[in-house]
């Protein structure tokens, strides 16, 4: 389980800006101290973090200054200040304990060199959840995986709010269970096609005619299959198996013991009435994605690799699928922690031999 | 006994010629061990795939494991001897049906998951109600497709078999059997 900080606010005198250059998640903070001590600081809307694993976040240092064994940079949380004299290249995985915070609502940076750069993204909160751990995957890969139909055209006559008629221009590959956005420029709104000339429900907004019309290939986990879009990319988990793996996270004030408990078997397809469109999507997918691509999950990078892939054609009245199989593995679960020691104090005391 | 650097290498060579010559043997001979793992995984419900829903238990009149009905199609999985001496395992047929269909299709159909039509307005969504009907099991009449899940089991059992020592053991086997052979010749 992951969570952001909500609503915040930046300040200080460093500069910051938003960034889509250089990111993880698609769009990073790009911050410059320009002076020696400049802050970024962040306020938001006060949370108890205390029975959370880990705050995280994502650091990344250009140019790249080796100050090993000095200052480079101080991150306060809270009333704690811990102070980072290094860091590698590209980006930085970042760990803070949150036992201590039951009401944060400010984390400040402090630039130690003057002129440096930095990039932050995927900053927020995290444990491993039982309840939440396998779909937090899903989430994740729906999240990353967007697939064009390439299917659109307009409607041929205006849409009144409150009914549901729909009439189009052109209807090629817009089946029944097609999911449709709507778009006069102002108003958007996407529907579920019922039949040829019906939508599911009824129009929330009126359109016109000329207005434009786009078919989508919805990305969908298990709790939305059974809408049976028409073209659909599934998510189904299809298999639990319980492993033990064992790592050690080393986080700014000590370590944890962490160990990935199980593997996910999950299959994605990609399925709609016209093969040539599943053919189609699947060269998108093989291009965009292929047989390795990269999520984000609970604040982390993760890779994800196909095994396998299989295509079944038409039978039994089905429609024609192409399916790719992955085992992934869900957050890792703490299993115990380590503190750094700062203090370490020896009592001697001189006896005599006896 | 080997007496020199040149008799080692030549015990060497010869051993390398050995793998060379049985490479057809022994990948057979992992092939097998992977059908056989697949087939007792998925017979003894092992693969940590979903449970059939109560509608298939219905339909069956039956309760057992995802994959696993008469193992008709468990019994067509073969393995296919490749000409550069590899051995590809984990194939269907062809020819050869089970029922109406090939069991290529159907192991095809399985592993990826598929829709039957269910909607009460189309002949075929028909046709399936009324079979299913015969069997107690009633649609409700919004219903327009029957969801089957995907069951990728063999891709689930090489997961497993490739977590598993048992390919390592059938590779020392022979390693074993060879260098054995080879060293006799030179006490």
């Amino acid at each position: 389980m992951f969570n952001n900080f909500a609503n915040i606010i930046y300040s200080g005198t460093a500069t910051e800006s938003d960034n889509t250059d250089y990111s993880l998640s698609g769009l990073s903070k790009k911050v410059t101290f320009a002076d020696l001590d400049d802050t970024f600081i962040l306020d938001f809307d006060a949370v108890d973090i205390s029975s959370y694993e880990d705050i995280t976040l994502q650091l990344s240092f250009h140019p790249h200054i080796n100050t090993a064994g000095t200052s480079f940079l101080t991150i306060a949380v809270g009333s704690d200040t811990y102070t980072i004299t290094k860091f590698n290249s590209g980006w930085n995985h970042i760990l803070i304990d949150p036992a201590a915070y039951n009401n944060l609502s400010q984390i400040t940076f402090t630039g130690k060199n003057a002129g440096m750069v930095m990039f932050m993204d995927l900053l927020g909160y995290r444990k491993a959840d039982n309840s939440t751990l396998d779909f937090d995957i899903i989430d994740s890969l729906k999240n990353k995986i967007s697939l064009d139909y390439d299917v659109s055209t307009t409607l041929a006559a205006a849409i009144t709010a409150g009914t549901n008629s729909i009439s189009l221009t052109d209807a090629t590959y817009i089946f029944p269970n097609t999911q449709l956005t709507i778009t006069d420029g102002v108003n958007t709104e996407t529907v579920k096609m019922l039949d040829s000339s019906t939508i599911v429900g009824t129009f929330t907004n009126s359109f016109i005619a000329g207005d434009t019309v786009t078919a989508n290939c919805p990305v969908v986990g298990e709790d939305e299959i059974g809408e049976d879009y028409d073209p659909i990319c599934g998510l189904v988990i299809t298999a639990k198996e319980a492993k033990s793996l064992p790592f050690v996270d080393k986080s700014l004030t000590g370590s944890k013991v962490r160990e990935y408990t199980s593997d996910l078997g999950i299959t994605l397809y990609i399925e709609t009435t016209a093969k040539s469109k599943v053919l189609q999507l699947t060269n998108e997918f093989n291009f965009s994605y292929g047989k390795k691509f990269l999520i984000i999950l609970d604040g982390e990078i993760v890779q994800v690799e196909s095994s396998s892939s299989a295509f079944s054609d038409s039978e039994l009245g089905s429609l024609p699928r192409q399916a790719y199989f992955y085992t992934i593995s869900p957050q890792a679960v703490t299993k115990s922690q380590r503190i750094d020691i700062t203090d370490f104090q020896i009592e001697m005391e001189s006896k005599e031999w006896s | 006994m080997i007496t020199g650097i040149k008799e080692f290498k030549q015990l060497v060579k010869n051993i390398e010629k050995d793998f060379e010559k049985n490479k057809k043997n022994i990948n057979m001979d992992r092939a097998t061990q992977f059908r056989e793992f697949a087939i007792d995984k998925t017979r003894k419900n092992n693969l940590g795939l979903k449970p059939i829903s109560e509608a298939t238990v219905k339909i069956q009149e039956n309760r057992h494991p995802r994959m696993f009905n008469s193992g008709e199609l468990l019994d067509k999985i073969f393995n296919k001897p490749n000409a550069d001496g590899s051995v590809s395992s984990g194939y269907f047929p062809e020819s050869g049906k089970i029922g109406k269909l090939p069991a290529m299709v159907i192991a095809a159909l399985q592993t990826n998951g598929y829709k039957i039509p269910a909607d009460i307005n189309s002949i075929k969504g028909k046709r399936v109600r009324g079979f299913l009907a015969t069997k107690g099991i009633f649609l409700n009449r919004n219903t327009k497709w029957l969801n089957v899940p995907p069951s990728p089991f063999l891709f689930d059992a090489a997961r497993l078999y490739e977590h598993s020592d048992i390919d390592i053991k059938i590779v020392k086997k022979w390693a074993r059997q060879i260098v054995k052979k080879r060293a006799k010749q030179h006490v």
